[in-house]
């Protein structure tokens, strides 16, 4: 089973994320912080991580640029969900290693064909 | 007496175990009582998200009792600003369903600021057509964090019939609204409100007139080209020249060219010369080169440095042409060293860009 991880402090959107991705077949693992998502990481080895940008102790920025120095998990596919929209925010993003980015307000059904797409792509 | 004594002492342990008891039964009724409040938070929750994601029938909701209705209201309302499209759709016709629009109308004339500042973000995140009158009634509300509030709710309806009414609140006496909210608000208004917007370049109130100059430069209005260089040359405010010069050099139109090259003179404010030396880089081509490069000499420093700038943005004959003047020597070789510094650092990723800070 593909196995995602979702790292967002807002309950609401982790909730909705999480029921969209678990009733499309993924397997999910939520955490709320930029920290426990580098450790659960290198725990559960996810074959995609979505990554809220503005998160306590590490920004999803930070996460990616860790995950991408990390052997293990320098391939996995980030998705940055993030309430910044300027079109510098997005460059910072990609540059961080990011494959894709989404921006707050989102569509959850655009979210799923996203994942689907960057997982279609990765294999 | 000293039966007295033992009678009081065994009267008062009592008291204490009974009280121990007593604290013992209650903590744990509220124990009890918040678990079962927690799972049926958690098992409203799960329904909500099915709901949002279309896995659950609507009438399925309205078999729930009053209080958790209130509950899903809450829900949906702390949801409504986080998703786009279908699940948005869904959540604002189960809240028109629920009534909690017109609620918000309601409490739009409430005596508490937080409540109508709360209704205000409401309607704006609904979006719903009703609610702009009420909305545009806030614009000349007595607190400003109402005022700001409405204006961005209406920018989120989208209605131009709104335009005329969040420019006048920018010259509106001691009722002001904040610049820049009305700026992003007609923004999100977008290209459908320009005509209504380059009516206010006539407006009396010079922050009108402001922020239609910036609006149309953001816009890249060119159909204002000739309006806005008339008040670029004619104004009497200089915030708003200024203004006009950084939107001409946005909207990038070979006409604007004569009325800018003009306000690079040496009579005019520095600061509209910077700007305008900025707009003419941004226009571009070769006869502009020529004019910008040589206030790279200038005895002004902000001249100078703004001229060099505006060259460093003009493609690859602006980098030769500033590596030329860095290396020559002249009065404008530390400005040339200092913008291409910058610029190589900034590529390094040693300097963040002012707009990334």
């Amino acid at each position: 089973m593909t196995k995602i991880l979702i790292a967002d402090d807002d309950q609401d959107i982790v909730e909705l994320v999480n029921y969209k991705l678990t009733q499309s077949g993924y397997e999910v693992t939520a955490v709320a912080d930029g920290k426990a998502a580098l450790e659960m990481a290198r725990e559960v080895h996810p074959d995609l991580m979505i990554l809220d940008v503005m998160m306590p102790f590490h920004s999803g920025i930070d996460v990616t640029l860790e995950a991408r120095k990390d052997p293990e998990l320098s391939k996995v596919p980030i998705i940055l969900l993030t309430a910044k929209s300027m079109e510098q925010d997005t460059e910072r993003g990609f540059a961080a290693g990011a494959t894709d980015y989404m921006t707050k307000p989102f569509s959850p059904r655009e979210l799923l064909s996203r994942v689907q797409a960057v997982l279609a792509r990765d294999v | 007496m000293r039966f007295a004594l033992v009678a009081s002492v065994l009267l008062l342990s009592v008291l204490i175990l009974l009280m121990l008891i007593a604290t013992g039964i209650i903590r744990l009724v509220r124990t009890r009582s918040e678990k079962r409040s927690l799972a049926n938070r958690a098992q409203l929750r799960l329904l909500f998200v099915k709901f949002v994601s279309e896995d659950l029938d609507p009438a399925e909701l309205r078999q729930l009792k009053t209080s958790r209705l209130t509950e899903l209201d809450e829900l949906s309302e702390a949801m409504l600003s986080k998703v786009k499209g279908r699940a948005k759709d869904i959540l604002v016709s189960f809240l028109e369903s629920r009534g909690t629009v017109e609620q918000a109308i309601r409490r739009t004339t409430r005596s508490g600021y937080l409540g109508r500042c709360r209704a205000a973000a409401f309607l704006g995140h609904v979006g719903s057509p009703q609610a702009r009158k009420p909305l545009e009634a806030m614009l000349r509300d007595r607190k400003r964090d109402v005022r700001t509030t409405a204006a961005r709710s209406l920018g989120q309806l989208g209605d131009t019939k709104s335009v005329p009414l969040l420019l006048s609140g920018l010259d509106n006496g001691r009722r002001l609204l904040p610049f820049s909210t009305v700026l992003v608000a007609l923004m999100r208004i977008g290209s459908s409100g320009q005509d209504l917007v380059g009516d206010a370049l006539r407006a009396a109130g010079e922050r009108q007139r402001a922020a239609a100059a910036e609006f149309l430069g953001l816009m890249g209005s060119i159909k204002f080209t000739a309006t806005l260089s008339d008040l670029l040359s004619n104004d009497p405010s200089l915030d708003v020249r200024i203004r006009c010069a950084r939107a001409l050099g946005r909207i990038g139109s070979p006409n604007a060219i004569a009325t800018l090259t003009r306000c690079i003179e040496r009579d005019n404010p520095i600061g509209l010369r910077a700007v305008s030396c900025g707009a003419l880089a941004a226009i571009g081509g070769r006869e502009v080169a020529a004019t910008i490069c040589q206030l790279i000499d200038e005895d002004d420093y902000q001249i100078s440095l703004a001229a060099a700038k505006a060259v460093s943005q003009m493609g690859p004959a602006g980098t030769e042409y500033l590596n030329q003047i860095a290396n020559s020597g002249s009065p404008g070789s530390p400005y040339a060293k200092e913008v291409l510094a910058r610029r190589a650092a900034r590529m390094a990723g040693k300097v963040r860009h002012p707009s990334e800070s």
